[in-house]
């Protein structure tokens, strides 16, 4: 490489020297270039002046010419100049001029220039025939200088010259003669001089500088160059002679920009060469050196990756020198580090060596169980891929301070526990140097996971102590005070301070310390422990319930060497298993015996009463309304009245009598040793009386009564259960007959009872058999008698019976409680009726459906409805639910819950038998109703009682006011029917419109409707 | 009209320069060639050309100094096409405001030269800004050069569209008139459209040279192309309606499918139509005229013609007025080199409205 400046020097000198005899060759050849530009202006010069000569003097020679001339006819002599000037070339000819007898005669001269006043001087001076001359005539507005021939017009007879014709150009602003010169010249601009002044425009070929120009011309030289341009000064024959015409040729030094040019690329062509080949020598000294320097870089490859090595001489003696040096060099390394290794791999302490990028660089045998891999896992890895973060950090900081040269031990970190149990060591990190300068820094850790292990152990132990419920007391051998917990103090209220050093019963504070702790301490040492319940006083004096328990502890010698009492305070165990029992047994609230109390103490009652031969009444108490006050006023109010009806009741029951409340609102007393019906009645009347007067509640009195059913024994039941049916049943009797009243069992009301559950039975197996089906009867408008729904309505199918009415078999199901699966059933098959005429085209008809109360109160009413809805793809807008106004006064927070969420899903409510119940409308505001049905009781004397008409229209009216529609039922006759539209009544349903009818016959009839609505729209259309 | 026959006359005189526009000319670039050489020319050329057929702006500050222009022309003829150009001219000079003063010198084109000389000498010797002038003879080219050796004044050449190459770098200041390569490219279009692009057709040159060459010549040139368009005889006619009349009877009688006559200046084609109306074919051979000169307006009326190519006449005056404008506003780089104005496409059915709307437009400084 060296080389190089050497060859660009040679290659440099080598193109100057070149540069420098071709700019010598180029400038002989501009000079050449211009003797060929001039050669060429001199062609087209002469042929330009031969040509005009032979046109001249074929006009000279023309045979009439010198008659004409004889003849003095000038006109016809013009004529004939002017028929020349029409002839090829006569263009150029600015002057025609015929002499006579050596006199201007005539002339057919241009009159661009003002050449009259010089036709003397024109003719005078050129007494030469035959050659061209230049003349330069003082004119106006300049001079002008002329080339003019003159040839001699001769007599044809006798020879003699008779004239002359002269012609010739103006060369001031002769472009067409330069333009002429110009042919077959490129890029050069000339000057004709005459007589060392500039005649005639330049001629300029390109771009020329004025400057340039003017310097050129003023130039003494014959040639030079001015700037970029080159000029050159040149003299033109006439006719062959040299008549000081001279052209001045000028041309930029285009071609000696090409040579700088071409000298350039070959400069740079030559520099480029140079590289290469300096480039050329470099890769040949490369090649011969590579191969002894591939055997030293192989040798140094296999001694660094631990391979075996050995240095392979070459041809080149100085390398292999090298080679033997550096093969000497590693023996002796690899003995040392043979020696190292030795004392790494022996070592018990785990070693690891880290570079500075805290990478594992190596590690030894006793530190790879730590890592639980393989080591060629562990080389090259992170040391952060090994400890968790926290770890990590101490033992980062430990290794910057180790790279600062400085030693650091005990540092302690566990490694990220890939093994089941972590091992914990204790770090000692040291720098390892290699020229001074920090390389690596080795990680040596003592393994400590033992000492961690008993440390923890300890702690927890500690812990539990100090942190457990039961107190520990530890007594060494000779039973003095070791140990007490936080635990014992929390119990006793003793501090360790108190009873630092005592003895058991100073410690322990037992009740009748002497017998039981002998005993205690006698079982101990005879079975090792002793546990059980004991008394115990606390600092502040109470006594308490404790749980002890006393264990020796032997050492190895199986010599006791502590006592360990453990205790714990039981008193509120204790508490708990009292309470327990009384709940067991006794209503929370008014402490009266619960049912179960009650069952227990009325068999024992039973038996006894079968043993003695006596009686017993049990009185089934009611509150009558209970229900409504509960809502009313809350039921903490509930439960105060409760409380204060339990105690009343108990107010008038003797001590051995059974009073228990047997849940909600209901109380069962059993007087025993009744001793006869007409004392039990009083007793219960009694009871009734004794609820005559208010009960204040909260500040307020409340007038409550009791039903009281009433059942003897053994006259009315044997056992409980027959008992407690009775009197129910009795109860129930009271309840019927208008509360606040007993009533005493009788056998016929039992079979009522009787009736009651079959009937219920038989519903439930009516529902089952499919017994039961859905009537539907039309809802129409009253304004124009469209058919706007139908109300679904359940008919029992009963076999052998026939077609039973809801109002024979609903109420039985409302008090039996099938009233929610039938009500379900209704809704569901309604439901799917719907569906099914949807399919059949009929889509607007809207279907009521009523809700009976009990499934109204039920919780999942609005669930299960948006089941059936989503099943079936129904809009909900189609369902309207009917209820009445009781079931939302009754329970209104279920009501507006049931409600709300009924309305939420899309479907309406309308309000069924509207008048017959609260009939106020202000109520309605706080429910989401649609329509309001009123009740048929007001249809029916509507035409004849104006009274009713007035309540109607006032509910319309209201109602509209609301945004509540409005339907009638029970339409029986015409009169109904135009009334209510009178009214403004928005639809209504009746006989008189249609009856309830199965689903095929409404099919027809809303084909029929369908046609009718179709018709319609035609006549209309 | 008149530039046919002035043309003819160059080539009868055989002092026609030697024109040649079609394709690489050594002396001349064709107006095609020309744009297509010098792209920017055709940019100029076209944002000019609407300049043109525009009504006049005037200007916002008219110069103080009255623009001095001479005008020599050789209108002393019986077309009045030289007239109406310095109608149309000094009409848009005054429309946009530019002050002039203007010389005017017209001879006959038979005017011996020496004659025009020196008109041109007393015109330049007021030193005008502007020369308007032709190129109708050698002597004219010298004389050309001589005051383009001089640097004054600006010459503006009317009637040709063709620049000389030998004038490449000093360009006189404008080239203005109707290129007929133009007009026959326009005119061969219609009628290709008008015979659905067969016909056997005879061709009507004028003399030998530059008319027939620019006006017949390209149309065949143009309807090489066509499989279906045959040429089938040709006629040199030296633009004489009587050597048409004559060339037609004789190609019809001995090439009787002939459909279409191609003529290549107005008197042929008039001669042409005295022909079609002795042998009563002027319903079956399509015919055209070239020019759009008033003789050729009315043959097209009377149904003896069937289409012609109308040259915007007063487009050349309202050119070289704009030109000047905008050379004195220092604006010389919108003046394109070249102008040619618009011709017009006129059928035998074009409504009479039209052709009056087209006639008003041609001359609607001239009228």
């Amino acid at each position: 490489m060296a080389l190089l400046p050497a060859f660009f020097l040679l290659a440099i000198a080598l193109l100057a020297l070149t540069y420098r005899s071709a700019s010598r060759v180029i400038d002989e050849g501009m000079q050449s270039q211009f003797q060929q530009v001039r050669n060429r202006l001199q062609l087209n010069l002469d042929g330009y002046l031969n040509d005009l000569s032979t046109l001249l003097l074929t006009t000279a020679e023309h045979p009439r010419l010198a008659s004409l001339m004889s003849t003095n006819d000038d006109t016809a002599a013009s004529q004939l100049l002017q028929d020349m000037l029409q002839k090829q070339g006569g263009e150029n000819l600015d002057i025609l001029t015929l002499t006579r007898q050596g006199q201007y005669w005539t002339d057919l001269n241009s009159p661009f220039y003002s050449l009259t006043q010089s036709l003397g001087r024109l003719t005078n001076s050129f007494p030469m025939y035959d050659r061209w001359s230049w003349l330069e005539l003082e004119t106006t507005p300049m001079p002008l200088n002329v080339l003019v021939h003159r040839y001699p017009i001769l007599s044809p007879l006798s020879g003699q010259v008779v004239g002359s014709l002269l012609g010739g150009l103006v060369l001031n602003d002769n472009l067409t003669l330069l333009n002429l010169l110009d042919q077959g010249i490129e890029n050069f601009s000339f000057q004709l001089i005459l007589q060392g002044k500039p005649v005639g425009p330049w001629y300029n070929d390109g771009a020329l500088p004025t400057t340039v120009r003017a310097s050129a011309l003023a130039s003494r030289l014959p040639s030079g160059q001015i700037q970029d341009y080159y000029f050159s000064r040149h003299s033109l024959r006439l006719d062959g002679e040299q008549k000081q015409l001279q052209v001045l040729l000028l041309t930029d030094n285009k071609a000696f920009q090409q040579l700088q040019q071409a000298y350039w690329n070959n400069t740079l062509l030559a520099l480029l060469l140079v590289l290469i080949a300096a480039l050329a020598l470099a890769l040949y000294t490369l090649k011969l050196i590579s191969s002894p320097l591939a055997k030293l870089t192989d040798f140094a490859e296999r001694v660094s990756s631990d391979q075996q090595a050995a240095f392979k001489p070459g041809h080149i003696k100085e390398f292999n020198f090298l080679g033997r040096s550096l093969e000497q060099m590693v023996e002796g390394l690899q003995h040392k580090k043979q020696d190292l290794a030795n004392l790494f791999n022996t070592a018990n302490s785990a070693t690891i060596i880290l570079d500075n990028n805290e990478r594992i660089l190596a590690l030894n045998p006793a530190a790879m169980p730590l890592f639980g891999q393989a080591k060629e896992m562990i080389i090259g890895t992170e040391l952060a891929q090994h400890f968790s973060t926290e770890q990590l950090y101490p033992l980062q900081q430990a290794i910057c301070r180790a790279r600062t040269g400085h030693k650091v031990s005990d540092v302690e970190a566990r490694l990220a526990p890939s093994q089941e149990h972590p091992r914990h060591q204790l770090w000692t990190l040291a720098p390892i140097f290699e020229n001074e300068v920090v390389t690596a820094v080795q990680a040596q850790g003592q393994d400590i996971t033992r000492l961690k292990q008993a440390e923890a152990s300890l702690y927890l132990n500690g812990l539990v102590l100090k942190n457990i419920l039961e107190a520990v007391v530890i007594f060494d051998h000779s039973l003095r005070l070791t140990y007490v917990n936080h635990a014992y103090t929390n119990i006793t209220g003793y501090t360790l301070a108190e009873i630092a050093g005592k003895s058991p019963s100073g410690v322990l504070h037992i009740e009748n310390q002497a017998q039981e702790l002998q005993l205690l301490w006698q079982t101990v040492h005879a079975a090792g422990y002793w546990q059980g319940e004991i008394s115990g006083h606390r600092k502040n004096g109470k006594r308490y319930p404790l749980w002890l328990s006393v264990t020796a502890l032997r050492n190895n010698n199986d010599e006791i060497s502590h006592y360990v009492a453990v205790f714990s305070d039981i008193s509120m165990l204790k508490d708990s298993q009292s309470q327990l029992q009384k709940m067991a047994h006794y209503d929370l609230l008014t402490g009266l015996a619960n049912r179960n109390l009650f069952s227990k103490r009325l068999v024992q009652y039973l038996g006894q009463a079968e043993q003695q031969g006596n009686s017993l009444a049990m009185l089934f108490i009611d509150l009558d309304r209970f229900k409504q006050i509960n809502d009313s006023l809350g039921h903490q109010a509930g439960d105060e009245l409760l409380k204060a009806a339990a105690q009343r009741i108990q107010g008038h029951s003797r001590k051995e009598d059974i009073l228990c409340r047997f849940g909600g609102d209901e109380f069962i007393l059993v007087i025993t040793n009744t001793l006869s019906l007409q004392q039990a009645r009083g007793a219960a009347q009694r009871i009734i009386d004794a609820f005559a007067s208010p009960i204040r509640v909260r500040g307020q009195n409340l007038y409550i009564s009791v039903s009281i059913g009433l059942a003897l024994y053994p006259q009315h039941g044997m056992d409980e259960a027959a008992l407690m049916q009775n009197a129910d049943i009795a109860l129930y009797q009271a309840k019927e007959k208008g509360r606040n009243q007993v009533q005493l069992f009788d056998a016929e009301m039992n079979t009522r009872a009787i009736s009651l559950v079959k009937i219920e039975n038989e519903l439930r197996y009516a529902l089952e058999q499919n017994q039961m089906e859905l009537h539907y009867q039309p809802q129409f408008s009253l304004q124009d008698g469209r058919l706007a729904g139908v109300e679904a309505l359940v008919r029992w199918n009963k076999p052998g019976v026939g077609l039973v009415y809801p109002g024979d078999f609903i109420p039985l199901a409302e008090k039996s409680g099938i009233i929610v699966p039938l009500g379900n059933w209704i809704l569901e098959t309604a439901c799917r009726q719907l569906h099914a005429w949807q399919w059949a085209g009929f889509y607007n008809i809207r279907m009521a459906v009523n809700l009976s109360a009990p499934q109204f109160r039920q919780f999942s009413l609005a669930g299960n409805i948006a089941d059936i809805l989503r099943e079936l793809a129904l809009n909900p807008d189609l369902l309207e639910l009917e209820i009445t106004e009781s079931m939302l006064m009754e329970d209104m927070d279920i009501a507006i819950t049931t409600m709300t969420e009924l309305n939420r899903l899309g479907m309406h409510l309308a309000i069924d038998d509207f008048g017959t119940g609260y009939s106020s409308l202000a109520y309605l505001k706080n429910f989401p109703v649609r329509r309001l049905k009123i009740d048929k009781s007001f249809v029916k004397d509507l035409a004849s009682k104006s009274g009713d008409a007035v309540i109607v229209s006032s509910i319309i009216n209201l109602a509209h006011n609301m945004g509540i529609a409005v339907i009638a039922e029970g339409i029986e006759y015409e009169s109904q029917h135009q009334r209510l539209r009178q009214l403004g009544c928005d639809e209504g349903q009746g006989y008189y419109l249609a009856r309830p009818m199965p689903a095929t016959e409404m099919e027809k009839l809303l084909q029929q409707e369908s046609s009718r609505l179709l018709t319609g729209k035609e006549q209309r259309q | 009209m008149f530039i046919s026959r002035l043309l003819a006359c160059w080539l009868l005189t055989g002092m026609l320069i030697p024109v040649q526009v079609s394709a690489e000319s050594p002396e001349y670039w064709s107006l095609q060639e020309y744009l297509q050489t010098f792209p920017e020319q055709k940019q100029r050329l076209n944002s000019f050309s609407e300049r043109v057929r525009k009504p006049a702006l005037p200007r916002e500050w008219p110069g103080e100094r009255p623009v001095h222009i001479a005008m020599i022309y050789p209108g002393e003829q019986i077309s009045d096409y030289w007239y109406r150009s310095q109608q149309s001219f000094t009409a848009r000079l005054k429309e946009i405001g530019v002050h002039y003063a203007l010389e005017s010198h017209f001879f006959r084109p038979d005017t011996a030269l020496r004659e025009q000389e020196r008109q041109i000498a007393e015109a330049l010797k007021n030193d005008p800004d502007y020369l308007i002038f032709t190129l109708d003879a050698q002597r004219h080219q010298v004389l050309i050069e001589k005051i383009m050796a001089r640097g004054r004044p600006k010459l503006i050449l009317q009637n040709i569209t063709t620049p000389l190459k030998r004038w490449d770098g000093r360009q006189p200041f404008f080239y203005v008139g109707f290129d007929h390569a133009t007009g026959t490219r326009l005119l061969t279009e219609a009628i290709t459209e008008m015979t659905g692009g067969q016909a056997d057709y005879l061709m009507l040159y004028g003399t030998r040279g530059y008319i027939s060459q620019a006006r017949g010549d390209e149309f065949i040139r143009l309807t090489s192309t066509l499989p279906d368009f045959t040429q089938r005889q040709a006629f040199y006619t030296d633009i004489n309606r009587e050597h048409s009349t004559r060339a037609v009877l004789q190609a019809l009688t001995t090439d009787p499918d002939i459909n279409l006559i191609y003529a290549c200046a107005t008197d042929i084609a008039i001669g042409a139509i005295d022909a079609l109306k002795i042998l009563g074919k002027e319903d079956d051979i399509i015919l055209n005229g070239w020019g759009g000169g008033s003789a050729e307006l009315t043959a097209l009326q009377q149904g003896s013609l069937d289409l012609t190519v109308m040259r915007m006449n007063d487009d050349n005056g309202v050119a070289m007025a704009e030109a000047i404008r905008l050379d004195i506003e220092g604006k010389s780089d919108h003046i394109p080199q070249v102008y040619s104005g618009d011709f017009v496409i006129i059928r035998q059915n074009s409504p009479a409205a039209e052709l009056e709307r087209l006639q008003a437009y041609a001359f609607r400084y001239s009228r």
